[in-house]
């Protein structure tokens, strides 16, 4: 309860905030540090800024700039957000990327792991303004989330969020991103409709999804097991599956060198492969792209398993991460994915994050757990280089920014927002490498930079011009 | 003991005129409808925004308007479980179904946010009388488990064969358009009324459910509100004193499903989105724990049911460590508040301030006796 000077400055800055969002009391205007035009420098947040006057230079920065959505923070400090499901199905992974924000909030405020390691970065907050942090739990639930972020939004004064896991919850908060004008980054979601037809200005997608999955599988599978090879699809009979089905025959079939050998759709709730796993003993295939995830995934394959399939058929899992492969166990050994980051990732900054976080919490981390890590990074070095936190101007920073840290040689499109960076092909291991790796899964291919062209679906579905910044 | 005695024959005779005034006062219509409207002009601020209360609470302005919407859906369920004494697990179909087509029609037809309520309530009064004619011929726990099937039913059926209409679990974007054309939902208003509603959504939000409270006020003190709570107590008599049970469960169906469609449309007004997980059975649940939490059968316990949920989901969920163990927490002050008062928060409250007036039936109760008359003497 040390914070209770805090809140009462919270609630008269809420009541301003109320009233003066959108800058219709020109009087109260001054006080929150909006009055003035873009063009005009306006001393008015000054009397804010100055109880935190021994933070470093550039935290003069906001009064350039009019005020929009959460725009500016006050005080010394600037308010971040974290909402993902860290209860629910896809609990593991949102503990997970908890434990990356976390880990980013002590670096970017107190320095260490790849704040230390990247020049852009002060390890003194952001811009001198400590990142004071502020969590919620979606379970998974949209309308939660909406709840969370609301008050994120209202009561904290956030600038900016991240996590989640959930399609659904990242597409609804894409909306809300635009709608409020404050940037978020991070939903590790892999629904290809985020970058496409629900793209937003205001969200940044930093990972894969069904199509870039397809598009990598496409590059790495022929040469991992062979350019002769028959296909067989057995798939979630709704969006998620059948969007990674559709990808992987068109990247792995039609443009690819491999035969299409059929498929067969899992009814939405049905556990019971024995039809499915019977059609493709029936099409002779030797690889199956089995479209699923979780526990569902876990069953599927100890039931390929008990049909004693699993020796002479290769099985490739579009997307592997904790929440399919701590059921997975010791099945998972053999299993083929894609991972957007792995702890044994090729390249330096990989390296420190693992040293950093395991020195922190004594585990090896994950995709998900620097899934919010390093947007948290790139969110902070974009503030950095534009010199403000003014949403309009963080975004276009963002739209072209080039960076290389964990996720190797990474840049976001103007285009859709979608990330361009490197992707990583695994296989599961067994209990006792695994115990070595400190992870399930061991890279066995590491694709070039890639994502598909503008011009081409999904991103042809984005109107990202019907989106404003908000300062036009 | 003397001063004893006298302070309490004192106490007991001023108070029997005041009391008694009071007592006619609280039940009155006029009174409920004053209070209700006071209720929402000062909750978001209380909640949000004063000094103190505020920084007690830790709310904001965004989770009342959602409050409000759920406790319209509470009062809507209320009205059949604690009225009619049906017990339905699928009240979500009507929230969900709402939901959507309040978004379909905004997105497709004609998007003003009055226009799209009316037909989000329509929508729902017809899946209901669709449901009823299956749901009204079961009793006890099969109407409820089927009523829970008939709610999953419409949740798969949304989330895959309809895909191409709903957009499955992508849900749909509702555009925020201003009410008959210059109402802007978004308009903030300064000064006092700025302080106290923020801006247009918590006004038309805010009138809708004092529109429902009152009319719940209406249907509750009408002959026709006499006969669901017979219906409640005792179906079989209630058909031998010659009315027509199946009718008046239908209306209270019907009733019950169009203020629940009322939520659903607000909420896809107020989040401008809808999606499949507002048919999902978890919400049904969801609202039988907020009406019992509250106080099943009255017109307050929905309401600060509702509340204590959201409080939970929505302030303690943020809550650094503790937050994770929301979901916990809650479910833990939901046993021992059902534990310990089976009338709810609201039954707490009327026993304590019953007992508080008689503090002789308090001791009576302490020793043996019965006070619960004085509790539910307070609900009618």
């Amino acid at each position: 309860m040390t914070d209770q000077p805090a809140l009462t400055d919270e609630s008269r800055r809420r009541y301003l905030k109320a009233i003066g969002t959108a800058g219709l009391t020109a009087g109260l205007a001054g006080c929150t540090g909006g009055g003035g035009s873009e063009t005009e420098n306006t001393d008015g947040g000054g009397g804010d800024d100055s109880s935190g006057g021994d933070t470093s230079g550039g935290d003069d920065s906001g009064e350039d700039y009019e005020a929009i959505g959460n725009f500016p923070p006050e005080g010394s400090s600037v308010s971040i957000g974290f909402n993902g499901p860290t209860s629910g199905a896809l609990g593991p992974d949102g503990q997970d990327q908890e434990k990356g924000f976390d880990l980013a909030v002590k670096h970017l405020n107190e320095g260490g792991g790849l704040v230390d390691y990247w020049d852009r970065l002060s390890g003194d907050g952001i811009m001198g303004y400590q990142v004071e942090p502020t969590k919620a739990d979606t379970a998974g639930s949209a309308d939660t989330a909406q709840d969370n972020i609301e008050r994120m939004i209202q009561r904290d004064n956030i600038q900016f969020w991240t996590g989640g896991m959930s399609s659904t919850v990242t597409m609804a908060m894409q909306n809300v991103a635009q709608r409020e004008k404050v940037p978020f980054m991070g939903g590790n979601s892999t629904s290809a409709g985020i970058s496409g037809e629900n793209c937003s200005r205001y969200y940044f997608h930093p990972t894969f999804h069904a199509e870039i999955i397809g598009m990598a599988m496409g590059e790495a599978a022929p040469s991992v097991l062979g350019e002769d090879r028959s296909l067989f699809h057995i798939y979630m009979d709704y969006s998620y599956g059948q969007s990674n089905r559709d990808a992987a025959r068109k990247y792995l079939t039609e443009q690819g060198p491999w035969e299409d050998a059929g498929g067969a759709a899992i009814a939405e709730g049905e556990t019971d492969h024995s039809s499915q796993i019977q059609a493709l003993e029936d099409s002779g295939a030797d690889t199956l792209y089995f479209s699923s995830f979780g526990n569902f995934a876990a069953s599927g394959l100890a039931q390929l398993r008990d049909a004693g399939l699993t020796d002479d058929i290769d099985v490739i899992i579009p997307h592997v991460s904790a929440f399919t492969l701590d059921p997975l166990g010791a099945d998972a050994e053999g299993v083929l994915g894609m991972e957007p980051w792995n702890p044994n990732a090729d390249n330096e900054a990989s390296q420190t994050f693992v040293e950093a976080y395991q020195a922190e919490y004594d585990e090896t981390p994950n995709q998900s757990s620097l899934h919010t890590y390093e947007s948290m990074m790139v969110y902070a070095a974009a503030v950095e280089e534009a010199g403000t936190f003014h949403p309009p101007t963080v975004v276009r920073t963002l739209e072209e920014f080039e960076w290389s840290l964990a996720w190797g040689d990474s840049s976001y499109r103007t285009c859709d927002h979608q990330v361009e960076r490197p992707w990583y092909m695994v296989r599961g291991v067994g209990d006792d490498r695994a115990e070595e790796l400190g992870i399930r899964t061991e890279i066995v291919e590491t694709t070039d930079p890639l994502v598909y062209e503008c011009s081409e679906f999904p991103a042809s579905n984005c109107a990202m011009g019907d989106n404003e910044y908000g300062d036009e | 003991m003397s001063t004893d005695n006298i302070h309490k024959t004192v106490d007991e005779e001023s108070s029997l005129i005041s009391w008694d005034t009071w007592d006619g006062i609280k039940h009155t219509e006029s009174f409920v409808l004053l209070s209700s409207v006071l209720f929402v002009l000062t909750f978001s601020y209380a909640f949000g925004r004063a000094p103190v209360v505020s920084d007690i609470f830790q709310g904001y302005h965004g989770l009342a308007v959602t409050i409000l919407i759920w406790s319209i859906f509470a009062l809507g369920f209320n009205l059949l479980l604690g009225q009619t004494g049906l017990l339905s697990f699928g009240h979500a179909m009507f929230f969900g179904t709402a939901s959507y087509a309040a978004a379909l029609f905004a997105i497709h037809v004609y998007n003003d946010p009055l226009a799209v309520i009316v037909v989000a309530t329509l929508a729902a009064v017809a899946l209901g009388a669709v449901a009823a004619l299956i749901l009204l011929r079961l009793h006890t726990v099969y109407f409820s488990i089927v009523a829970l099937a008939i709610g999953q039913f419409l949740y798969f059926l949304a989330r895959e064969p309809l895909v191409e209409i709903t957009k499955g679990i992508n849900g749909l974007e509702v555009p925020r358009s201003p009410v008959l054309g210059f109402f802007e939902l978004e308009h903030q208003y300064g000064g006092l009324l700025g302080e106290l509603v923020v801006n247009n959504l918590y006004l038309f939000v805010g009138v809708f459910f004092v529109a429902v409270v009152a009319s719940i006020t209406r249907i509750r003190k009408s002959p026709y509100g006499l006969i669901f709570k017979a219906i409640r107590e005792n179906e079989t008599r209630t058909a031998f004193v010659g009315l027509d049970v199946w009718r008046y469960k239908f209306a209270a169906f019907l009733l019950s499903a169009s203020i629940v469609g009322l939520a659903g449309g607000l909420m896809a007004v107020n989040t401008q989105f809808a999606g499949v997980e507002r048919l999902y059975w978890s919400v049904s649940g969801d609202v039988v724990v907020m009406t019992v939490l509250g106080g099943l059968g009255t017109l307050a316990g929905p309401v600060i049911g509702t509340f204590v949920f959201f409080y939970f989901k929505g302030i303690v969920n943020g809550f650094p460590t503790l937050g994770n163990y929301w979901l916990l927490l809650l479910s833990l002050s939901f046993t021992t508040v059902v534990w310990v008062y089976r009338d709810g928060i609201w039954g707490m409250t009327t026993a304590f301030t019953g007992a508080l007036r008689e503090p002789r039936e308090l001791l009576d109760s302490l020793t043996g006796g019965d006070s619960t008359g004085d509790s539910s003497g307070g609900e009618n």
